[in-house]
């Protein structure tokens, strides 16, 4: 167990350093399968279809039937790590007899790297983690760590909100720098996120929808009234979290005489008795955990790693405070604490409710309380049971996400098909969970898909076999009156022109050649196009005006330049978010991640269809390879292999007679074989089948 | 303090802040929605197009549209020159667009609330202030929210710089990004080694394939999902195309507006909008002047300056400048006072906007900055009214709603009003 636990960690560290380049492959190799021991109800999935055949009979619903083999395969494969399987992925499904099928699937799936990477991504836009900045990248990787450690859920949250010391590394204290510690974004941010509520209105005014006092606004911000970011004068060093003597929270407000308001919990604490039996089973997991997770601290003070050496406080930027005082606070946070325990705690049925519906939501298209962060009495859930039950399952499981998400999955509520075109009640259907509801791809869903698809994550052209020639102006900058030594800035590739790098004038076009020989930059070079495709990025320094026009004289240089064009791509749960806003993720609406309620933007845009239709990556994908396995089936007679192979990578399914048929007659009219299965490629890659999940 | 739910500012505020049942609550919620009202479609547009010029970094107003070239101290090293409208002084960096005057006006005592370049942008871009709760879209999507199409080419184009997000606007009203104007979009031609009639065919077997596939299921974005496709194919056929080449004008029309993207961004700006593009947004950068402000005014005024003297004299010469209008603005001004390193910080107590064409009045100036530059002297202006100025010449009530994906009616102008006197009929 814990042999696994540590490899899980290693892989997952060390590909998130090298996020910025360009060609590693996406994970596609075989998962181990370890079936984990289950402590949830062992009819959990059973008693939710139930709970849903409850409500749709007093509407006079009937739910419809559960999917086939290849779309339950498709579909969680989505759900749980991002992409669609690839075609050995297929293949191993099919070898499992037909009733274990799908729970080994779901085993593989929950213990695989690449989910992970795929709910790390679900953490990042629910907590609005921007992972281009510092301390976002350091609550990025706290996310990702945690997850590959299978903490529970009220853990993270608690690390989060009481984080205290040293912001370095994978820290949960990036919760706070992200607000800049500021009390009222805190608070609002830590109940929308955990509580699904939305107090923040109640900052200026009582909240006109709700019930929400402003001093029950205030009392939670108080919580966070003492919290304290000191940043380090030197830039090496990251910023530290603590708690200071003074609240800074005031009642009444804008009076600067008032006092310092206490902080007071306003949301509703469930009496112990009745969570009895789910603290019973709770606590009957933890009891049968192995040693080695036990070793895991659950306490919160100790949930940062408070700082040890006496230099690291030497940067403090901090004029009242002493060493002493400093080194003090930063262990401890105990306002904090306490409201770290009061959102965690079981009693508090919103926080296990909250994640629940969340989880719910991101897998059956829709929340049993919808929207997912709107929680109160005028929005009351669709099914109260459901999600009492979902709650407390979760709080049983202590907070494990894996087994939430494992339960969810194994109900037919999950598994159903869509409902028909013509269904008269379509939408009451979906709306009451008895048919499942075309969701579309997400951003990361669409990128990874194509590539593992289009085999893009390893080249798949021998070296050579595509040469381009690309003609571009370069920049070349020198100083006008250079002092001696002379140094003038380096002459960069278009791309990246930023005048950052230095060398010698005299060696400025040896520069250049050196440059274009560097097959990783190529490399980088075309990620730079393709993958960050940031035109403003692209383009902002080639015009004179932008640059201190003074000190330089600029040099336009036009090169003509041949590449080996043979790109690879990784996976897009890996790329720091958000992606620039010109990038394919963003365009396909990746979340901007920057308010409280910000989410994905699932709408179809001109500029979608263009980078399908234009860009590399579906073209690439579409493009045909030697090093492929399709390529081999291209040289037979008989092209139904080749046809299957083609469908099966792209919609994870056989092709029908009339499919086989109308693939044929396209062949027939193409130039070649080869254009013609690409151009089959390109319209599977490109239809409202791949994506629409099935 | 109230900036939050600006938009409820038209309930009878006192009654929602009463209101603490929950059933009161749930009354209310419905009479708000039923305030929703598009009184937009029996309004006459005066014009149909906006260029807008974003100067970012907080353009100096005292060294540009509004010089006191009666106190030195204030002035610095820039003298007033007049311009072809009577009364009207521009910096003296600006001797083209003074050239222009007489097509333009000017308002002097537009004032912020923001001294921060992002909060300020956003205030000014948006006309509301930045909340954690909501993303207010910018005065581009706003627009193109309200007007139909017009032509193959985006609604909304930002040039050489990005416009502010949609926000609750949407995807749809996003604008459509130009890097640099002059320089081919990568994504409007097919990738190398595909030819027209591969890629036709391949459209046409995605309209089968979709078609076979919807006829068993359906979704309420289907048909828009392929309708971008069509869209996309339209575009990248459309004659419409050849307004991004550059090259198609005279030599001599490309100097005019200056060797620069900025220049180029204008000249760009103004095709697009003759082949029916709503609205425009050209940016630059680099007016944040701490240091060395006379210097920097004095390179900015030469990429801006015969850039605005062309757009401008070319728009109304084709008599294009009766429907488009153009509008410069910042997100604030700078210190009238000349720090220690000749330089200007943020100041967003008054500064200036310069406005032109669309049916608004021409070669007048609207509102006055004091003696000191420093504050508004009379008929202060907010960025509401700006964008409610806007609003009303495209024939777009600015105080239509629209709901945010959550169901929130907000307003297309938070608070503001059209600013009548530049109003013409």
């Amino acid at each position: 167990m814990a042999v696994r636990r540590l490899r899980v960690f290693t892989v997952s560290l060390g590909a998130c350093t090298l996020i910025a380049a360009a060609a590693f492959s996406l994970r596609t190799e075989t998962f181990a399968a370890t079936p984990a021991k289950s402590e949830r109800r062992s009819n959990a999935p059973q008693h939710i279809d139930v709970l849903i055949a409850d409500a749709a009979k007093s509407k006079n619903l009937t739910p419809l039937p559960i999917c086939d083999d290849p779309a339950f395969l498709r579909r969680a494969t989505l759900d749980l790590i991002g992409r669609i399987p690839t075609y050995d992925e297929y293949q191993l499904f099919f070898k499992d007899p037909a009733p274990q099928r799908r729970e080994n699937l779901l085993q593989r799936l929950l213990n695989s790297p690449a989910f992970v990477d795929r709910w790390s991504v679900f953490f990042g836009e629910m907590l609005n983690v921007r992972s281009r900045e510092e301390y976002g990248r350091g609550l990025d990787l706290f996310i990702r760590k945690s997850l590959a450690d299978k903490k529970p859920y009220d853990q993270m949250a608690r690390e989060m909100i009481s984080a205290a010391g040293s912001t370095k590394g994978a820290q949960p204290a990036g919760f706070l720098l992200a607000e800049n510690g500021d009390p009222f974004q805190l608070a609002a941010k830590t109940t929308h996120v955990f509580l699904g509520t939305r107090i923040s209105c109640a900052q200026c005014h009582n909240h006109p929808f709700d019930t929400w006092k402003r001093r029950q606004f205030y009392g939670v911000a108080a919580y966070f009234g003492k919290t304290r970011l000191y940043f380090p004068n030197d830039q090496a060093n990251a910023p530290v979290v603590t708690d200071d003597q003074n609240n800074v929270v005031h009642w009444p407000p804008n009076n600067k005489k008032a006092p310092p308001l206490d902080p007071a919990w306003p949301f509703p604490v469930e009496s112990k008795t009745n969570l009895q039996e789910v603290l019973d089973r709770r606590n009957a997991k933890l009891e049968a955990r192995t040693a080695d997770e036990i070793l895991v601290d659950r306490s919160p003070a100790s949930s940062s790693s408070p700082l040890r050496k006496d230099n690291d406080f030497a940067y403090l930027d901090s004029a009242r405070d002493t060493m002493e005082d400093a080194a003090e606070k930063i262990r401890l946070a105990p306002t904090r604490d306490k409201l770290a325990e009061l959102v965690t705690s079981a009693q508090n049925r919103l926080f296990a409710e909250t994640f629940a519906n969340r989880l719910w939501a991101e897998l059956l298209g829709r929340g049993i309380v919808n929207p997912v962060d709107d929680f109160r009495a005028d929005n009351p859930p669709s099914n109260p049971a459901l999600l009492k039950f979902l709650g407390e399952e979760f709080v049983a499981s202590d907070y494990d996400i894996r087994a939430v998400l494992h339960t969810i999955m194994l109900t037919q509520t999950y598994q159903r098909i869509h409902a028909s075109a013509d269904s008269p009640n379509r939408k009451l259907l979906e709306e009451n969970f008895c048919a499942a509801p075309l969701r579309r791809m997400f951003a990361e869903q669409v990128y990874d898909s194509i590539v593992v698809a289009g085999h893009l994550t390893r080249p798949k052209h021998r070296p050579g076999q595509n040469l381009r020639q690309v003609s571009e102006t370069l920049v070349i900058a020198r100083e006008k009156n250079p002092p001696a030594p002379e140094k003038p800035v380096a002459p960069q590739p278009a791309e990246k022109m930023t005048p950052t790098e230095k060398a010698p004038a005299e060696n400025a076009d040896a520069e250049i050649d050196d440059l274009l020989s560097n097959p990783e930059e190529k490399v980088k070079m075309l990620a730079g196009v393709e993958m960050l495709a940031d035109p403003q990025e692209v383009l902002k320094p080639t015009t004179p005006e932008r640059r201190p026009a003074k000190d330089y004289t600029y040099e336009y240089k036009r090169i003509t330049r041949v590449y080996d064009f043979n790109p690879s791509f990784s996976t897009a749960f890996e790329i720091r978010a958000p992606a620039p806003p010109e990038h394919f993720l963003r365009q396909f609406g990746q979340s901007p991640r920057q308010l409280l309620g910000d989410q994905r933007d699932q709408q179809p845009a001109l500029r979608q269809a263009l980078i399908l239709m234009n860009g590399d990556l579906a073209n690439e994908a579409a493009r045909l390879g030697e090093l492929e396995p399709l390529f081999r089936l291209l040289a037979e007679e008989n092209l139904q292999p080749a046809i299957r192979r083609i469908y099966i990578d792209i919609l994870t399914r056989e092709p029908t007679a009339a499919e086989h048929a109308s693939a044929q007659s396209l062949l027939a009219t193409a130039a070649t074989r080869a254009d013609s299965l690409s151009d089959l490629r390109w319209t599977l890659l490109n239809s409202l089948e791949f994506r629409y999940l099935p | 303090m109230d900036y939050c739910c600006n938009s409820y500012k038209t309930m009878t505020r006192r009654n929602v802040l009463q209101a603490t049942g929950a059933g009161l609550a749930t009354l209310l919620t419905m009479s708000v929605r039923s305030l929703v009202v598009h009184a937009g479609q029996d309004r006459k547009a005066a014009a149909d197009h906006v260029i807008l010029l974003w100067m970012s970094g907080g353009m100096s107003h005292v060294d540009t549209f509004d010089p006191k070239p009666d106190n030195a101290a204030i002035a610095g090293e820039f003298k007033s020159i007049n311009t072809s409208a009577d009364g009207i002084q521009l910096g003296e960096i600006l001797p083209l667009t003074a050239k222009q005057m007489k097509h333009a006006s000017l308002v002097r005592s537009l004032h912020g609330a923001e001294g921060d370049h992002g909060r300020a942008t956003y205030n000014l871009l948006t006309n509301y202030r930045m909340t954690p709760q909501l993303v207010h879209p910018s005065l581009g999507s706003v627009v193109v929210s309200q007007l139909a199409q017009q032509g193959d080419l985006p609604a909304f184009v930002s040039v050489s710089g990005r416009a502010l997000s949609s926000g609750y606007l949407g995807q749809k009203c996003e604008a459509y990004y130009i890097g640099s104007a002059g320089t081919p979009d990568p994504y409007a031609k097919l990738p190398d080694g595909l030819t027209h009639i591969r890629a036709n065919k391949r459209l046409e077997l995605l309209q089968q394939m979709n078609k076979q596939y919807a006829s068993t299921r359906t979704d309420d974005l289907f048909d828009a999902t392929q309708g971008t496709y069509a869209a996309a194919d339209k575009f990248m056929h459309s004659p419409a195309l050849k307004a991004f080449d550059l090259d198609a004008e005279k030599p001599e029309t490309r100097a005019a507006y200056g060797d620069s993207s900025f220049g180029r961004g204008c000249l760009l700006a103004r095709r697009l909008v003759d082949e029916g593009v709503r609205f425009v947004q050209v940016n630059l950068g680099g007016f944040d002047t701490h240091s060395n402000n006379f210097t920097t005014m004095r390179r900015l005024g030469g990429i801006i300056d015969p850039a605005i003297g062309s757009l401008l004299s070319d728009l109304a010469a084709s008599g294009k400048l009766d429907r488009t209008l153009v509008l410069m603005m910042s997100e604030f001004g700078r210190t009238p006072t000349i720090n220690s390193n000749a330089g200007r910080d943020h100041h967003p107590g008054v500064f200036s906007a310069l406005l032109a064409g669309g049916g608004l009045k021409k070669g007048t100036v609207f509102g006055a900055s004091d003696a000191d530059a420093r504050k508004p002297k009379d008929q202060p202006v907010t960025p509401g009214d700006i964008h409610a100025t806007i609003c009303h010449q495209l024939g777009i009530d600015p105080e239509t709603r629209v709901e945010t994906p959550l169901g929130r009616p907000m307003r297309l102008v938070d608070e503001g009003t059209p600013i009548k006197s530049l109003l013409t009929g």
